[in-house]
């Protein structure tokens, strides 16, 4: 992602004025700020319920102590009364005392029994959530207390529990407005301490791109230590780093200036290493030269017998072995170096290419190759070439002495993967060097068998490398090998 | 009086090098017998079947394709044993990393460690190794 990319998405992150509409907004959609407000009203919703649900029963408990003192006061002011009354046996100042009693709060039924029965009675037996309470009426005559009866009392607490009930189911109901309000509120409250700077935080940390410069992050946050900073020192805003948001801050600058100063080494020390192969290998190629042109001049002019004659033979080959070897090196060094500049490569095509290029060996050795793989890659057309070039000669080179050689390309596409692989039926590689061969300068061969520099599948590999892919070796056709690889297609796609 | 090397054994891929070894071999005149190998595998299984063969001197090349010479002192050694210690081993090579030698060194059979190319002076230097073995 380019630098404006990377700076108008987070650019877009901080414009979002910081509003309450949009923070509620931001906060509701956010998955952890929804599980941070739930959470805590959970849990202060457990607490307020079991506060209120001990301030209940100690209120309830309370009423009914106040029934208890009702019950009381009449056993002290009313009684001595009532006694009286029973004792002169007065009906109506009866009725009319008990109908004071029954309408003291908590009393549902008052009545005076004796010996016959019920003498008079006030008020509804209902015998709901109440109980009974007895009290003796007696007459003090002279010394003697005589026993005149009893007074009955229901008293009923089922006021007190509707109360309770009331009491209850108001504030349940305001709580729950209250747990709504508030987790409104934190919600808020979260998404414009944390939460914004966290999204922007991870929509920078997502789009970094390490081969781009770094461009420094600020969170621009308004802290105290932050805004006394900024006053001291004119206006610019300051990062504050003492807390988590700030350290996190702090060390994501850090990482990002680290990383690009490692990779700017990498590079430098990449580069330097490919000029100096290149370098290399281009001088050697000068003395090379010389030898060459010198072993020719004794081979045309010079007085040699037979064995004279072997010897130069032998000086020949082995010099064109060495510029050979050091054209390998050239090639990879180059490779290696090689900036990335995709384009569509027509595979099926430039394998024909390359069954043009190679047409003499391919005649003289008798070889069949079918491409069948109808695909189009998105690489380096030249690396691509060399890749190719490299595979279809080695299947021709290594042939099986016994049979023409038949190479088979072919591939297999799926979403998100395209695996190429080129099939012959030649001499095959043992399983114990399939590692082996694709390092540098590694043969399996003496030069008088095969010749080669030992690059051929180095170079390969590292073509493969670059454009993302996977290498690896197979059984091929008839005990031959099967080389195959594997490309991202995803990846290849992007224009870079 | 110099002794003789009787039968010398070369291990080395590519054959003009042997050619040239040869050729010094022979003009020293401290050689009876030579024999080469291009692939050290062929060489480990040589030996193997001829126990009763008495190599004085395998001059070992260490980058050959296949089995380095490193690989088959490591596996000379395993199949061999002490039998294969009665041989004077001179590693030869174009190699100038001193890890090389450090590596040839390890191996108890490994008695001189040379650079190429293959001179008379390297070659008597072996012949007076010998007396060391049959002592």
């Amino acid at each position: 992602m380019s630098v404006t990319g990377l700076d108008s998405a987070d650019a877009k992150v901080q414009r979002s004025r910081l509003t309450l509409h949009d923070s509620w907004h931001r906060g509701f959609h956010s998955k952890l700020a929804r599980r941070f407000v739930a959470a805590t009203v959970l849990c202060s919703s457990i607490v307020a319920l079991v506060m209120t649900a001990v301030q209940l029963y100690l209120d309830y408990q309370r009423d009914l102590s106040t029934l208890d003192q009702s019950v009381r006061r009449i056993e002290r002011a009313l009684v001595p009364g009532l006694s009286e009354s029973v004792w002169l046996l007065d009906e109506t100042l009866i009725r009319r005392q008990l109908d004071g009693m029954a309408l003291i709060d908590g009393i549902e039924y008052a009545r005076v029994v004796d010996a016959d029965g019920v003498l008079a009675s006030v008020g509804t037996d209902e015998g709901r959530l109440s109980y009974w309470h007895q009290i003796s009426l007696t007459h003090l005559s002279g010394t003697e207390q005589i026993a005149l009866g009893r007074l009955e009392v229901r008293v009923s607490y089922s006021n007190a529990i509707n109360r309770t009930l009331q009491r209850a189911t108001l504030v349940f109901a305001t709580n729950a407005m209250k747990m709504l309000l508030v987790a409104g509120c934190i919600l808020i409250i979260y998404h414009v301490l944390i939460g914004r700077h966290l999204t922007r935080m991870a929509a920078f940390a997502s789009a970094y791109d390490p081969e781009t410069p770094p461009v420094e992050f600020s969170l621009n946050r308004s802290t105290p230590s932050a805004d006394d900073a900024r006053r001291a020192d004119g206006g610019e805003k300051q990062s504050d780093t003492t807390d988590e948001l700030g350290l996190l801050e702090a060390a994501m600058n850090r990482w990002m200036t680290t990383n690009h100063d490692y990779l700017t080494k990498l590079r430098d020390a990449n580069r330097e290493q490919a000029e100096f192969t290149y370098a290399l290998s281009h001088d050697l190629k000068s003395p090379t030269n010389t030898m060459g042109m010198l072993i020719g001049e004794l081979e045309e002019y010079g007085d040699h017998d037979e064995d004279n004659h072997v010897m130069l033979h032998d000086m020949k080959m082995t010099n064109r072995r060495m510029k050979k070897l050091i054209d390998d090196v050239l090639n990879y060094s180059r490779i290696v170096e090689e900036r990335r500049k995709f384009e569509p490569v027509n595979i099926d095509r430039l394998v024909e290419e390359i069954c043009t290029d190679l047409a003499a060996d391919i005649a003289q050795a008798k070889a069949t190759i079918a491409c069948s793989t109808s695909t189009v890659l998105f690489g380096h057309p030249m690396q691509m070439r060399a890749l190719f070039q490299n595979l279809v000669a080695n299947a021709v080179k290594f042939r099986h002495p016994d049979r023409p050689p038949r190479i088979e390309i072919t591939s297999v596409e799926t979403p998100d993967r395209l695996t190429i692989t080129v099939a012959d039926n030649g001499i095959g590689i043992e399983k114990e060097h399939h590692e082996k061969v694709f390092g540098l300068f590694q043969r399996l061969h003496v030069h008088s068998t095969y010749e080669g520099s030992g690059l051929g599948l180095t170079i390969c590999k590292r073509i493969v490398a670059n454009h993302d892919g996977t290498i690896a070796l197979g059984p091929g056709i008839d005990g031959g090998t099967a080389i195959t690889m594997s490309f991202r297609v995803g990846s290849n796609d992007q224009q870079n | 009086m110099t002794n003789k090397i009787k039968l010398a054994m070369l291990i080395d891929d590519e054959m003009i090098d042997q050619k040239q070894y040869q050729r010094a071999l022979q003009r020293s005149g401290l050689v009876d017998e030579i024999m080469t190998f291009t692939y050290a595998e062929d060489a480990l299984a040589y030996l193997a079947d001829n126990p009763d063969v008495e190599v004085d001197v395998i001059l070992l090349d260490i980058n050959m394709p296949r089995m380095n010479g490193f690989e088959f002192l490591s596996a000379a050694t395993d199949q061999l044993g002490s039998g294969f210690a009665k041989i004077v081993v001179a590693m030869l090579t174009t190699s100038l990393d001193p890890e090389d030698r450090r590596r040839a060194c390890e191996f108890e059979v490994v008695r001189e460690f040379m650079n190429k190319p293959l001179t008379f002076d390297q070659i008597e230097h072996i012949t007076q190794l010998l007396p060391d073995v049959a002592a």
